[in-house]
């Protein structure tokens, strides 16, 4: 009985949380003429691949799919790099000053991002970067680095001491130890750090607006936003479900696939915090 | 000449609050097989480590074949260490935890894998090459740890209480492979370990450590027969000695309570700490005589522990498993004088021949 009320919950869940996903899925597959149609259509036939067209072929939709993906692959790659030597360092500090680093980090990590937002654009602003990719992925790092950190802090701590110790007098560097031994053997932290930050810039919307100007640098959020219609008072409906449908699936495509080894990777953290 | 040398070694951690190493002074020569005994926490395992390199001291000189290396990284010290838990490398192979520590020093493939071979032949390894640790028995574990620290030919092996992780029967085979393998490559090697049995058995030399220092260093007999400190006695020995708290005058102990009385016939007034050791409390041998009573006996495989009464005091002593005895009974052992160790109580160091 318990088991059953507790799978009704769960359904009703997610049916509350992947209802919108899918209505954007439906709404992308409708010619634009029966968007708004009622009675409301649930199950659209035949489906029509208009708008999905409208949006590869008429905008720039191709273009803002390559920035988003330079823009979260180097935000990604560079925040991974930097909190592993950073989280490679604490890992050699006194335990009590390492978890009160640790604290530090976890609250800094939960600054939300539009607090910074001016900040962010002063200081980009002051490297020139403005208006560039590059600008960009910094930004993305610096806020992305607490929680790298954190993260890969507590997954190290999942390899013993005395495995640095034994590398130390066989004579590996000390980046050789955090390279060829550390990541390796921390490869779930690695994929969950990795993920989590890649999907945080994949959506990031606010900086990616503040920063990029031209439409060339778009990210793919910023381009939906600012997908527009034949005059101002049309807004394309199908056309940005479609383009939401096509940037989304992908990450719930990645979630779907690492989820095991992020909740592994998350509660590892949890108890080591 | 010392293999390895220590001089005035100290170590404090917590800014001087926890002496590790208090002083130590060390040698040991080329060849020799140095167990390192005490319990857990007095440092043995930090001299270890220090002379590794993985930790630094506060004061003192290392030396090992003839070199100063106290201020080198470990790599470069030239010592090999097993550690307790093995610490082989999980996603490497048995063959690559071997070999890396070869490869990073830049020798030539070939050479490598002659080496490996090798090591891994005497070791009983070469069918388990591709293999990873985790597929690995307990006792294989070892073997490639010890193997790790093997192929390189370090000056100096160091071995941190490396079969305590094994199962008690494989315990006792590796222990005596493992003396044999040292004494064959004729190497040098400090072991240490809190099991006495470890160390009177392995050793050349044992190093007994309380507290941060070294109480007594010498053969095993010697540590065992003649100790030179109350706390040494009463560590080193299994069942332990016994101890009686009293006095000496005349020539004769007394003990607390004047009702023990033991000719030593040693020329020292004053108050002393009387050891026996279990087996030097003979039923019926030669020497002189206590009256005693059988409180209760344990067996012990080969021999048996009896519990005496003596007076208010509680003697042991090790008998030969057939040897008759039951709770209850009047038994006179006999105690030579040669075998009592005397100690100062206030000090705890040894008054005796």
């Amino acid at each position: 009985m318990k088991k059953i009320i507790f799978l009704l919950f769960g359904l009703i869940a997610c049916a509350y949380c992947l209802f919108p996903f899918y209505w954007t899925v439906v709404t992308a597959l409708k010619p634009p003429s029966k968007i708004f149609s009622l009675p409301l259509e649930y199950f659209p036939w035949p489906i029509s691949l208009e708008n999905l067209y409208r949006v590869w072929e008429k905008r720039p939709f191709g273009r803002y799919l390559m920035n988003s993906l330079v823009v979260s692959g180097g935000g990604t790659f560079l925040s991974l790099f930097l909190s592993s030597l950073l989280a490679f360092r604490l890992r050699y500090l006194p335990v009590s000053r390492a978890l009160a680093l640790q604290r530090w980090l976890l609250i800094a990590s939960i600054i939300p991002p539009t607090l910074l937002v001016i900040p962010i654009f002063m200081a980009i602003k002051a490297l020139g970067l403005v208006n560039h990719l590059l600008g960009l992925i910094l930004s993305y790092t610096v806020l992305n680095l607490p929680f790298g950190v954190w993260l890969l802090y507590a997954s190290f701590s999942k390899v013993p001491r005395e495995l640095d110790e034994a590398a130390l007098l066989d004579g590996f560097s000390r980046l050789g130890i955090l390279f060829r031994l550390l990541l390796p053997l921390s490869r779930t932290g690695l994929a969950v750090a990795g993920i989590l930050i890649f999907i945080f810039c994949w959506n990031e919307f606010l900086l990616a607006l503040t920063l990029l100007q031209d439409q060339s640098h778009y990210t793919v959020p910023v381009g939906i936003a600012l997908l527009s219609g034949a005059s101002a008072y049309e807004i394309p409906w199908g056309e940005i479900n479609a383009a939401v449908a096509l940037t989304t699936l992908p990450v719930i495509l990645l979630v779907a696939l690492f989820q095991s080894s992020i909740l592994e990777g998350l509660t590892a953290g949890a108890l080591k915090g | 000449m010392a293999q390895v040398r220590l001089l005035n070694l100290t170590k404090t951690y917590l800014s001087g609050q926890v002496v590790a190493l208090d002083n130590v002074n060390l040698e040991v020569p080329k060849g020799q097989f140095l167990a390192v005994l005490g319990p857990s926490g007095c440092g043995k395992s930090t001299l270890l480590r220090v002379i590794a390199g993985l930790e630094r001291p506060d004061q003192g000189e290392i030396w090992i074949a003839g070199r100063r290396v106290d201020h080198l990284p470990p790599a470069r010290r030239n010592v090999a260490m097993v550690f307790q838990n093995y610490a082989l490398y999980p996603h490497f192979t048995v063959y690559q935890n071997i070999a890396i520590g070869l490869k990073l020093r830049g020798y030539p493939k070939a050479e490598i894998q002659k080496r490996v071979l090798k090591v891994a032949r005497m070791l009983g390894l070469e069918r388990l090459f591709d293999r990873y640790p985790r597929e690995l028995s307990g006792g294989q574990q070892q073997r490639t740890a010890l193997a790790r620290a093997l192929v390189r030919d370090p000056e100096v092996f160091l071995l941190d209480e490396p079969l305590s992780n094994l199962d008690a029967q494989i315990r006792e085979e590796t222990r005596s492979e493992l003396k044999r393998l040292f004494q064959d490559l004729g190497a040098t090697v400090i072991y240490v370990t809190h099991d006495q049995i470890e160390a009177l058995t392995m050793a050349d030399l044992v190093a007994v450590m309380f507290q941060g220092r070294i109480y007594q260093m010498g053969p095993p007999e010697e540590v065992y027969r003649c100790p030179r400190h109350r706390r040494v006695a009463a560590f080193v020995g299994v069942p332990r000695i016994n101890i009686l708290r009293g006095r000496i005058k005349d020539g004769t102990f007394f003990s607390e309570d004047q009702i023990v009385k033991i000719p030593v016939g040693f020329d020292y007034e004053g108050p002393v700490e009387l050891g026996v050791r279990p087996e030097g409390l003979r039923p019926g041998g030669e020497g002189f005589k206590l009256k005693t009573r059988v409180l209760w006996v344990e067996s012990w495989g080969p021999q048996k522990i009896l519990f005496l009464a003596f007076g208010p005091y509680e003697l042991r002593a090790l008998v030969a498993a057939d040897f008759p005895a039951s709770p209850g009974e009047e038994l006179e052992v006999a105690l030579r004088l040669e075998e009592v160790h005397l100690f100062r109580p206030e000090t705890g160091e040894r008054l005796s021949f």
